[in-house]
């Protein structure tokens, strides 16, 4: 990144993914949080916010939804799955996509 | 290889020795120990027995003293504080007991004359645990705790590592029993520092980055990204202020980062020449190669990816920050139930460094 554009850019779309990444984790795993209390370097697994197995399932499937990223590759999740920016870097990684969003 | 690599090397493939010097061990009981404690803590403690609770132990103005384990033992509570001396750490909990719960029934034990604390750490310290205390210790979850005959054995750690503490008494030869089975291990005695430099790589807080900084700035949990630590609808010591600073939100927030070389903490960081931080704590990284360092950086900065100069005496020396963990630990892939130490040679474990 070299140009002030480029770093406003990278830095409002990091913000982005972020807020989505939290709103997800606190949907979906129904934390007694609000978003600005989940930190982005917070740890998802065994510190931090403490997840299970269950959890890690529901964070999947709920990625899978919001960002349309499939988690198939172990290495790819087990490294997403350790903290929020470790997700959020998965998502700045891929071009921009809408959410997949299921109807109700 | 310095003393130091070497380690940090041991923390990182085989297993290390620690005997917790730096850890304060204080048993709590009575009716009233549990409100003396959630009164302590900013995380909340409600607990089975067996379960314990990573959290801090803050001063008045939201910034920790310590960093503090609440454990639920069958018979009241045991408190692990890492930054504080015993007395220091009764102290502050007496002084909580008079100043909010004057009436309260409670009885606080320090532990360091009968028992100290050991501390085993690295990706096979499990199998030295089962040949020491017998395969129970093998189902411990993370951040529980376990009475092996005379042993209280927790489950934690900070290294990133399968990390786990003893409270032993002494003269029972524990110590002597571990080096010699710990011989079949490798088992290495590694310091604190060596402990630190871990932390510092897995993105663990520890008590000696804030205590031992160079920057006149008070930080917080919201400034050291420790809110899951803390509920901020609970009442504890130091809540109003954590609640009014959350109120004005934080300006600077702690951002990890890796560079060539050591940085000095205090030492200004630059984006386009503009400051926009300081390094918080700085160190070097046996594991990666280079330096590991958390920086404390303008909330709108503080996020990885971004290439920083620290204008050195030295000369400009750039750094990136990045997301923590900053390795890959060997912890993640071995498994107890099918790997051991003495086969560790036929496995293929993925490189300790992230691509």
């Amino acid at each position: 990144m070299t140009t002030n554009e480029e770093l406003g850019g990278y830095l409002r779309r990091r913000e982005q993914v972020l807020g989505r990444v939290r709103q997800l984790l606190i949907a979906s795993l129904e934390l007694p949080r609000g978003p600005d209390e989940i930190d982005p370097d917070t740890a998802l697994f065994g510190t931090g916010l403490g997840l299970d197995s269950v959890d890690a399932v529901e964070v999947v499937i709920g990625f899978e939804l919001e960002f349309g990223i499939r988690l198939s590759d172990v290495d790819e999740r087990r490294r997403a799955l350790r903290s929020v920016n470790a997700l959020v870097d998965v998502v700045m990684a891929h071009p921009e996509r809408p959410a997949m969003k299921v109807a109700s | 290889m310095t003393d130091l690599d070497a380690q940090v090397r041991a923390l990182r493939t085989s297993v290390g020795l620690n005997r917790r010097e730096h850890v304060a061990v204080v048993r709590v009981d009575g009716p009233d120990a549990f409100a003396l404690l959630d009164l302590t803590s900013p995380a909340p403690l409600l607990l089975r027995e067996g379960q314990m609770r990573h959290t801090l132990l803050l001063n008045t103005e939201a910034c920790p003293l310590a960093d503090l384990y609440v454990c639920s033992d069958e018979d009241g509570y045991v408190v692990l504080a890492d930054g504080l001396s015993e007395a220091a750490l009764v102290a502050q909990l007496e002084g909580r007991r008079a100043a909010r719960l004057p009436a309260a029934q409670v009885a606080i034990h320090p532990q360091s004359e009968t028992h100290e604390l050991i501390g085993l750490d690295g990706p096979y310290a499990w199998e030295l645990v089962s040949a020491w205390l017998g395969p129970s210790v093998l189902g411990m979850p993370y951040l529980t705790l376990l009475r092996v005959d005379d042993v209280l054995a927790f489950r934690a750690g900070k290294t990133g590592e399968f990390g786990y503490d003893f409270l032993v008494p002494r003269g029972r030869g524990a110590l002597e029993r571990l080096t010699a089975l710990g011989a079949a291990f490798d088992l290495m005695p590694v310091d604190l520092p060596a402990l630190d430099v871990c932390a510092l790589e897995n993105g663990h807080f520890s008590i000696r980055t804030v205590r031992d900084s160079a920057l006149a700035r008070p930080l917080t949990p919201l400034e050291l990204q420790l809110q899951w630590r803390v509920a901020y609808q609970r009442d504890f010591v130091g809540a109003e202020a954590l609640r009014a600073r959350r109120a004005a939100g934080a300006a600077v927030r702690a951002t990890w980062f890796t560079s060539a070389v050591t940085l000095a903490p205090g030492q200004d960081l630059t984006l386009d020449g503009d400051t926009c931080g300081q390094v918080l704590a700085c160190t070097t990284s046996p594991t990666l190669g280079g330096a590991v360092g958390i920086a404390l950086l303008s909330t709108r900065l503080a996020h990885p990816g971004l290439a920083l100069v620290a204008p050195t005496d030295a000369g400009p020396v750039t750094l990136a920050t990045r997301t923590a963990p900053l390795i890959r630990n060997r912890s993640l892939f071995v498994d107890p139930h099918r790997h051991s130490y003495r086969t560790r040679e036929t496995e293929t474990y993925p490189s300790l460094v992230l691509a």
